[in-house]
């Protein structure tokens, strides 16, 4: 298992995180959910940048606290928003990190920053958001690390840019052996790429699935109020109170196509599943 | 470390306009006051080079980067002992320079010989810049850049009015007649002195860092 979380819990004032996840290896993990949800601060409790008040938390099988700096090397990060100092040339930059992490692949990340026109005599400050998007994502993935913690890696990046990185994302997971956790906004940008997807809502992990079975299995129906008295809502996850009648989210959508093909019936997209999950209340 | 050291020597070298400057001043003004006030040379430059130690760490929290760095397989010990190490190499390598260039106005203007008399209070300048920066480094990992250089400037300035007081008083006068004669009779023990209560202080400064920096969250 490359990453494994229990009941990891972390207290501010006005907010509770409660979470238990696994990553296993060879997978694309993604941790979803609204702002404020709590996706940030379990990826920095995963790089230990805060100290959680209780629960279990292993990279590579080892407590995160007990890591070596060989296996620090072995993660590649992008923290939502912060770098290296903006002042700092993008020239500047593989010097540095060729004496951070030995695995550091020079040439590779040239050419890549070459090929994504990033500019080295300017300033990462200067660099346009997507610019800076791209250079760090780019620092994530120039020493061979074996797992990538990459929170919010494509904001502000455009439809092309976006295509690019996760491309270099799936060519990463090629060789099997290695793990992504990743968080994002884009919910295109997870359906093309991960494996399963752990929803997260004020500090706790709302649900578990697998992508593909998201996709497939999740529906939506919308129904008026009279369809709703006579449904059979076994299968029923959520319900939202709509004019028209409900949205109702299911996980099991072949059974309402099969038993009632009469109620209008939408493919659930990841967007719709985490709205219904969130705003919808349970039955 | 060597990694954070380079990024901290990159991000000062960018700031060679701004000490050009420095060097400008500092020889502008030896060189139209007095043989006593030449002196400025070597204190204004070695303390103006000793600032970019405070300001590495607001380049290091702009944008919110200290996360970034904390989370680099170098962590924060080697963290805190690359922000030592550099303000150590850049202060004393500052303070060299102005050594150096005092030393070639004495040339110019007065004699080689002149020049050797004073030597021995240039360690001075050094040893006061270092216990400075020393005693400001626990602050600044403890409250961030800002706030914290503000207090590290306000606590200089204390200091310098409890020393203005105290001298205007009289009472710290027999300390500074003791350090001279000790200067003139005894030099070796009183600078080997010197360097231990700045090696004892940047002991428990360093340990006192690392552990604000160990409990800091990002």
């Amino acid at each position: 298992m490359m990453i494994r979380i229990e009941h990891l819990e972390k207290c501010y004032s006005d907010f509770h995180l409660d979470c238990t996840m696994e990553v296993p290896e060879g997978n694309v993990t993604a941790l979803i959910g609204p702002n404020g949800a709590g996706k940030s601060t379990v990826f920095k409790a995963l790089l230990g940048l805060i100290c959680p008040e209780s629960g279990t938390m292993e990279l590579f099988g080892k407590p995160v606290g007990k890591l070596t700096r060989e296996e620090r090397e072995q993660i590649g990060m992008v923290l939502s928003g912060a770098c290296f100092s903006s002042y700092l040339h993008v020239g500047d930059i593989p010097s540095v990190l060729s004496r951070l992490y030995a695995r550091f692949e020079k040439k590779d990340f040239l050419e890549r920053c070459r090929r994504f026109g990033l500019p080295m005599e300017k300033k990462i400050q200067e660099l346009s958001t997507g610019m800076k998007a791209k250079l760090k994502v780019l620092i994530a993935l120039s020493h061979d690390a074996k797992l990538l913690i990459l929170d919010e890696p494509t904001a502000g990046l455009d439809v092309l840019a976006r295509e690019e990185i996760l491309d270099m994302l799936r060519e990463y997971m090629i060789p099997g052996d290695r793990s992504i956790l990743i968080s994002s906004h884009i919910s295109s940008d997870l359906e093309g790429l991960c494996d399963d997807l752990y929803l997260i809502d004020q500090g706790k992990i709302i649900m578990h699935e697998e992508t593909d079975a998201l996709l497939g299995e999740y529906g939506i129906l919308k129904v008026t109020e009279e369809q709703y008295q006579t449904l059979d809502k076994t299968f029923v996850m959520r319900r939202k109170k709509e004019s028209f009648g409900y949205s109702l989210l299911t996980g099991q959508k072949q059974f309402y196509q099969e038993n009632t093909p009469q109620i209008t019936l939408e493919k659930g997209t990841i967007d719709e599943v985490i709205m219904l999950m969130i705003r919808g209340e349970a039955l | 470390m060597t990694g954070l050291l380079l990024k901290d020597w990159k991000l000062f070298r960018r700031q060679g306009r701004y000490y050009g400057f420095v060097l400008i001043l500092a020889c502008a003004m030896a060189f139209i006051g007095s043989k006593d006030f030449s002196s400025f040379i070597t204190s204004y430059m070695t303390f103006m080079i000793a600032i970019f130690s405070f300001s590495s760490f607001t380049y290091d929290e702009y944008e919110d980067g200290m996360a970034f760095l904390m989370a680099l397989p170098s962590g924060r010990r080697d963290y805190v002992k690359a922000k030592y190490v550099f303000s150590l190499l850049l202060i004393t390598g500052g303070w060299i320079m102005a050594v150096i260039l005092r030393f070639g106005f004495f040339l110019i203007r007065y004699s080689a010989a002149e020049y050797l008399e004073i030597l021995p209070v240039e360690p001075v300048y050094l040893l006061m810049t270092l216990l400075y920066v020393e005693c400001s480094f626990p602050v600044l990992m403890k409250f961030g850049a800002e706030k914290g250089r503000s207090i590290a400037f306000g606590g200089l300035a204390v200091i310098g009015a409890g020393v203005f007081l105290l001298a205007k008083s009289g009472i710290i006068l027999p300390v500074f007649s003791s350090i001279d004669r000790l200067a003139e009779t005894a030099p070796v023990p009183l600078l080997a002195g010197f360097l231990t209560v700045c090696a004892v202080i940047l002991w428990i400064s360093y340990r006192v860092s690392l552990r604000f920096m160990e409990k800091r969250e990002f």
